[in-house]
């Protein structure tokens, strides 16, 4: 994927590529129209952001960018080693977190994969209801 | 072309006669959708139509699912035996479907996964179908695993511990069996980004199967 691509997982094609490149005006015309569109439909949009994948939570069409939760990163934290006395502010670590920022992607230079709305699961699940001929038992 | 048109951006599934499409509920043409099949009688039995599920499990000891069912208002329950048998049904179901796919897709998608992990991760998933990513906000360590489930386990000093096997398919599936409606490595990379890009949606949206389960693919 080259910079600028939005990878949409299809059914059919196996995945569709639009590209905001510069160069390609009408292209980039379109690639609004779709992203804007996707985030409508549910789609899950998710893109790579500073070695991170973040997902897109909105789409600004005038300055083509995506809007992601800036997250700082959190590394996953052990329990501390025996004989290790916590340090005082450990109280803190159960402190309300304060609210995340929103970040701005610039669609130019990001790289995309978006997926589609989830049916759920599969096997096992009775999705169009049970049929007499399957119960081996009842009482 | 026609998906395009009415603002289908992830292509229409295709209706096999060897299981009936289940379709997200928000996808544009689940009316339409939802329960198609090819198969030339699906006539249902009226008495089916009396069965409403209440509530299922799966009992590891007598390999069966057991479900609560009301039937004209009085509550009763059966099981489904799901034994070895019923995995190779759902491998050979999925085996039948999978020939309707197009293999320029599974092409393009394994491209799109080489982008995603490492080099030597995507080599592992060519050889064996399966690759592992730990999830740096969790520590939660996944097997994505083409055509099964992805299993979640927690490692830690004293062993590994199976959390769940989950089971998510974007767009549809066909019932009871392990394809979704789009090639099987497309739905890798699906449950791959929506773990790295929303962890809790993907849990929160994915059928959770224990171990012992069919569903689990184990």
């Amino acid at each position: 994927m080259k910079p600028g691509d939005v990878a949409i997982l299809n059914c059919t094609d196996g995945d569709t590529r639009i590209s905001f490149d510069p160069r390609k005006r009408s292209e980039v015309e379109r690639a609004k129209i779709i992203v804007a569109d996707m985030l409508k439909r549910g789609f899950l949009l998710g893109v790579m952001v500073d070695g991170r994948m973040e997902r897109v939570l909105a789409f600004d069409e005038q300055h083509c960018e995506y809007i992601v939760t800036d997250y700082q990163p959190v590394e996953q934290v052990g329990p501390p080693a025996e004989g290790v006395v916590p340090p005082e502010d450990a109280a803190q670590v159960h402190a309300p977190r304060p609210s995340r920022g929103r970040k701005r992607v610039s669609a130019k230079s990001a790289r995309v994969i978006a997926v589609g709305p989830t049916a759920g699961g599969g096997p096992g699940v009775y999705a169009h209801g049970i049929r007499r001929a399957m119960l081996e038992r009842r009482s | 072309m026609l998906a395009k048109e009415r603002g289908h951006w992830a292509g229409l599934p295709m209706p096999s006669e060897h299981a009936r499409l289940v379709m997200a509920p928000n996808h544009p043409e689940y009316e339409r959708l939802n329960g198609a099949t090819l198969a030339p009688d699906q006539s249902s039995n009226p008495e089916d139509e009396k069965l409403e599920l209440v509530n299922c499990w799966y009992n590891d000891h007598e390999r069966s699912n057991i479900l609560v069912i009301r039937e004209n208002g009085r509550v009763t329950w059966g099981r489904v035996f799901e034994g070895p048998g019923r995995r190779i049904k759902m491998l050979l179901d999925a085996a039948l479907i999978a020939q309707t796919m197009d293999m320029a897709a599974e092409t393009r998608a394994l491209e799109t996964l080489s982008t995603l992990v490492s080099k030597h991760l995507y080599h592992g998933y060519r050889m064996t179908g399966a690759f592992i990513e730990t999830s740096k906000r969790s520590g939660v360590t996944y097997i994505f695993r083409r055509l099964g489930t992805t299993l979640a386990i927690r490692a830690t000093d004293v062993g590994c511990r199976l959390l769940a096997a989950l089971c998510l398919h974007p767009l549809g599936y066909y019932e009871q069996t392990t394809l979704g409606v789009m090639v099987p490595t497309d739905d890798v990379i699906a449950h791959l980004v929506m773990m790295r890009s929303d962890e809790h949606m993907f849990w929160r949206k994915a059928n959770q199967h224990g171990i012992l389960s069919p569903g689990a693919m184990l």
